[in-house]
C-alpha cells in the first residue's frame, strides 16, 4: 500500500462503531484486507466498510471489493473469518493477484487447446509463457522416505536458516510444527527482529489505529493531551514496547498522560521507561510553561528525559531551574550537538552548572564533544560551590556513560563502580582512578580539597566500544 | 590456503596427495587433500594426526553417507581455492544478507534439490561454512513468503501443533500473517 493511501485511510472519519466490544474484534472499520469472493472463490482486495451485530449477538463484516461496484458487497459473519479473510500485506496481495492472474491464464490455455481449429498465429512464445507461469517456480522438496527429515534437524540449522528471513516469515514458520515453534523461542534474542524501531502516534493525524506489532520498539505518542485518545480507536495486540516517547507537552499532567496509556493499552504497557522527548519546535511552543513542565516530569520517578539543544539552553536562562532537582534519581539524557545550542550555551554557562549540580547526567559522548564540558571547566573554577566537575581530555572517544556526582560520599561512590584509588599528593590529593573493565577504562583524578572533592578529571584510557547504541 | 601444514610438509605437496575417507556405509573415496581440506573437520583430523598420518587407512566419517559425501565432494572440488565467506548482518534487523551465488553454486543446487537438509547437515558436521551458509540460504528461499501448510507439504513436515497451542502462537506473534 502506497503511503498516500495508508493516509488516506488514517484520515478518514471511523464509521460509528455498534459497541465497545468492537475493539475486540479482529478486524475494524477502515481496514483493508484480503477477502475471498463467495462468487468464485479468490482473495480480492477489499475493504470493511462496517461492522454490524445481529440479533444473535454475531458480527458481520460489511466488505466492499476494490474497483466492484457496489452491489458486490458482501457480508461476511466474525466467525468465519478465519479463512475468508487474510490480512492486507504486500506480499498477500501479490499472490492473490497472481492467483487470479494464473486462472485467467489456464482458462484461455485451456480453451485454445480445446479448440481444434488452433489458430496458426497463435503466438507460441506466449503460449510458453502460460505455461511457464502455472508451473510453480519452486518444485517442492521430496524428501527420501529412509533419509533424515527436518525434523531431525539440530536446531543450530534451523537458526541459521530462519536468519536469512525477515520476521514475517520467521513468525509464520512458528506455526509449522512444534519443534521449529520451540527453536524459534529460544533463539529469539538471535534471530531478526522486526524493521520498524519506533512509531509515532500523533492523535490529531491518526484517526485509527490498529496496534498489532512493534514489540521491542519505540512508540511514540503526540498530542497525547487531546481528547481524541479513546481506547475504542485503539487496539493493541502487543505485550511489550520497549518505551515509551511522550512528545506532547502542554500543562496536562505528566500523572494524566501515564494513566492514558495505561489505559489506552489495558495495562500491558510498562511506563516505568518513559522518555521524554523534548523538541525544538515543541519547546519554542510551550516556552513560557517549560521549566514547570520540566520540574514536574523530573521529580517522577523512572522518567528519562532527553533534552534537544535549544530547550536545554533555553531552560539554563530560567532562574527557577536551579537547584529543581537535587539529588533526584532522575536520568537527564543531554544532547548538545548542534551550533545553535551551542551557542546558548556559551551565553549560560553558569546556569549550565546550576543545571548540572546534584544531577546525575547520563550523556551520549557523541553529543557531548568538544568545547562544552570545557565550558563548565571554566565556570566550575568560577565557582566554588561546585564540588565534581568533568573534563574530557580526548573528546574523540566515546564514552558509555560519564556520570557527574554530586555527593559527599563521592570516593566511596566511585569505589563501589570499581575505582581504585592509587595515590595522594599532601593537601592537595590526587587520586587516580581505573576503573577496571575492558569497555570503560577512565583514568580520573580528583582534586581533594580540605577532606572535600572539588574537581575530579576524567581521561579516557581506552576506546568504548563504537557501537554502543544511543 | 594455509601456508604450513602441522607435520611439517609444505602445503602445495601435501594437497595433492591423496587420502582415502570412509563414510557410514563403508564406501571409500580417495580425495586429494587440498580437496578435503576445505572440510575444517577433515582438515583438523589430518592436522591431528600429523606424521602418524597413515593416507592409505583413511579418515572414518561416521556421521556422513556416501551419496551426500559425494555431493559435498563436488562442491570441495568446486571451492578448494576459494576464500573464505563472509557472514554480515543487518546491525539493526540481525536478519543475515543474502550472499550472491555464481552460476555454478546455482546449478549444483538445481541438481541436488531434494538433498538441501542433508547437505546442510552434512555441512555443519564436515565445518564447511561455504556449503552450510549457502545451503541454509536456499532453504531459506523456499520458505520466506510461503504459509505455514506451503512449508510442511514442501518439506514433509507433520503437524504437530494443538490449535490452541496455534492461536497462542498467533496472539503472541504480532507478525503473523496467517
Amino acid at each position: 500500500m502506497s503511503r498516500k493511501r495508508k493516509n488516506q485511510i488514517l484520515n478518514e472519519p471511523p464509521a460509528k462503531l455498534a459497541n465497545i466490544e468492537e475493539c475486540r474484534l479482529k478486524y475494524m472499520v477502515g481496514e483493508m484486507v484480503l477477502c475471498k469472493s463467495e462468487i468464485d472463490n479468490f482473495f480480492y482486495e477489499a475493504k470493511i466498510t462496517a461492522i454490524t451485530k445481529s440479533e444473535e449477538g454475531e458480527f458481520f463484516y460489511k466488505v466492499h471489493f476494490k474497483g466492484w461496484k457496489a452491489k458486490y458487497d458482501e457480508n461476511v459473519p466474525d466467525s468465519e473469518t478465519e479463512f475468508r479473510f487474510k490480512y492486507h500485506t504486500i506480499g498477500n496481495v501479490q499472490n492473490a493477484q497472481e492467483e487470479i492472474k494464473l486462472a485467467k491464464m489456464r482458462k484461455k490455455v485451456g480453451v485454445i487447446t480445446n479448440s481444434e481449429t488452433l489458430p496458426k498465429q497463435l503466438n507460441m512464445k506466449k503460449l510458453s509463457k502460460f505455461t511457464k507461469m502455472i508451473t510453480p517456480d519452486l518444485p517442492p522438496i521430496v524428501i527420501p522416505a529412509n533419509s533424515g527429515t527436518c525434523a531431525e534437524l539440530p536446531d543450530d540449522i534451523l537458526v541459521n536458516i530462519f536468519k536469512y528471513l525477515r520476521r514475517e516469515d520467521i513468525d509464520n514458520c512458528r506455526l509449522v510444527c512444534s519443534k521449529w515453534n520451540q527453536a524459534i523461542e529460544k533463539a529469539a534474542y538471535r534471530l531478526p527482529a522486526c524493521k520498524i524501531h519506533s512509531v509515532c502516534f500523533n492523535a490529531e493525524r491518526d484517526k485509527s489505529i490498529m496496534f498489532k506489532s512493534f514489540s521491542g520498539c519505540f512508540v511514540r505518542f503526540s498530542n497525547l493531551d487531546k481528547d481524541l485518545w479513546q481506547p475504542t480507536r485503539f487496539i493493541f495486540k502487543t505485550s511489550s514496547l520497549e518505551s515509551f516517547r511522550i512528545v506532547a507537552l502542554s500543562d496536562f499532567p505528566l500523572v494524566d498522560k501515564l494513566q492514558r496509556i495505561t489505559k489506552l493499552t489495558n495495562g500491558r504497557i510498562r511506563t516505568d521507561k518513559l522518555v521524554l522527548d523534548i523538541g525544538e519546535t515543541i519547546a519554542l511552543k510551550w516556552l513560557n510553561k517549560l521549566p514547570q513542565i520540566v520540574q514536574e516530569y523530573i521529580s517522577t520517578p523512572n522518567v528519562h528525559l532527553k533534552l534537544l539543544p535549544l530547550t536545554f539552553a533555553y531552560l539554563l536562562t530560567h532562574p527557577e531551574m536551579i537547584y529543581f532537582c537535587p539529588n533526584t534519581q532522575v536520568n537527564i539524557r543531554v544532547k548538545i550537538g548542534s551550533r545553535k545550542g551551542a551557542n546558548w550555551i556559551e551565553k549560560n554557562r553558569n546556569a549550565l552548572v546550576y543545571f548540572l549540580l546534584g544531577t546525575t547526567v547520563r550523556c551520549a559522548p557523541r553529543y557531548f564533544l568538544d568545547i562544552y564540558l570545557m565550558e563548565i571547566d571554566a565556570c566550575l573554577i568560577i565557582e566554588p560551590i561546585v564540588k565534581a566537575f568533568l573534563i574530557i581530555d580526548e573528546p574523540s572517544l566515546f564514552f558509555k556513560q560519564i556520570e557527574i556526582f554530586h555527593d559527599r560520599e563521592e570516593i566511596s561512590y566511585l569505589k563501589e563502580y570499581g575505582f581504585v584509588l592509587n595515590r595522594s599528593h599532601g593537601q592537595r590529593q590526587i587520586h587516580h582512578l581505573k576503573r577496571p573493565q575492558n569497555d570503560w577504562i577512565l583514568e580520573a583524578d580528583f582534586h581533594v580539597f580540605d577532606g572535600t572533592i572539588y574537581s575530579m578529571r576524567l581521561s579516557p584510557i581506552c576506546v568504548v566500544n563504537e557501537n554502543y547504541p544511543y | 590456503m594455509a601456508t604450513e601444514s602441522a607435520n611439517g610438509v609444505s602445503s602445495p605437496e601435501l594437497n595433492e596427495r591423496d587420502v582415502v575417507i570412509t563414510t557410514n556405509d563403508n564406501r571409500n573415496f580417495t580425495v586429494k587433500i587440498g580437496v578435503a581440506r576445505v572440510s575444517k573437520t577433515i582438515n583438523n583430523m589430518i592436522q591431528d594426526l600429523g606424521e602418524s598420518l597413515d593416507l592409505s587407512s583413511g579418515i572414518p566419517l561416521p556421521n556422513v553417507d556416501g551419496p551426500i559425501f559425494e555431493k559435498v565432494l563436488e562442491w570441495c572440488e568446486e571451492h578448494k581455492n576459494a576464500p573464505e565467506i563472509k557472514v554480515e548482518q543487518d546491525p539493526h534487523t540481525r536478519e543475515r544478507k543474502w550472499f550472491t551465488m555464481t552460476e555454478w553454486e546455482e546449478e549444483y543446487f538445481r541438481k541436488f534439490l531434494s538433498h538441501l537438509w542433508d547437505l546442510a547437515m552434512a555441512a555443519n558436521y564436515l565445518e564447511i561454512p561455504s556449503l552450510y551458509y549457502y545451503t541454509c540460504q536456499k532453504l531459506a528461499e523456499r520458505i520466506k513468503g510461503r504459509t505455514p501448510e506451503q512449508i510442511r507439504e514442501m518439506f514433509g513436515i507433520e503437524d504437530d501443533l494443538t490449535e490452541e497451542e496455534k492461536a497462542e502462537i498467533r496472539r503472541t506473534n504480532v507478525w503473523c500473517t496467517y
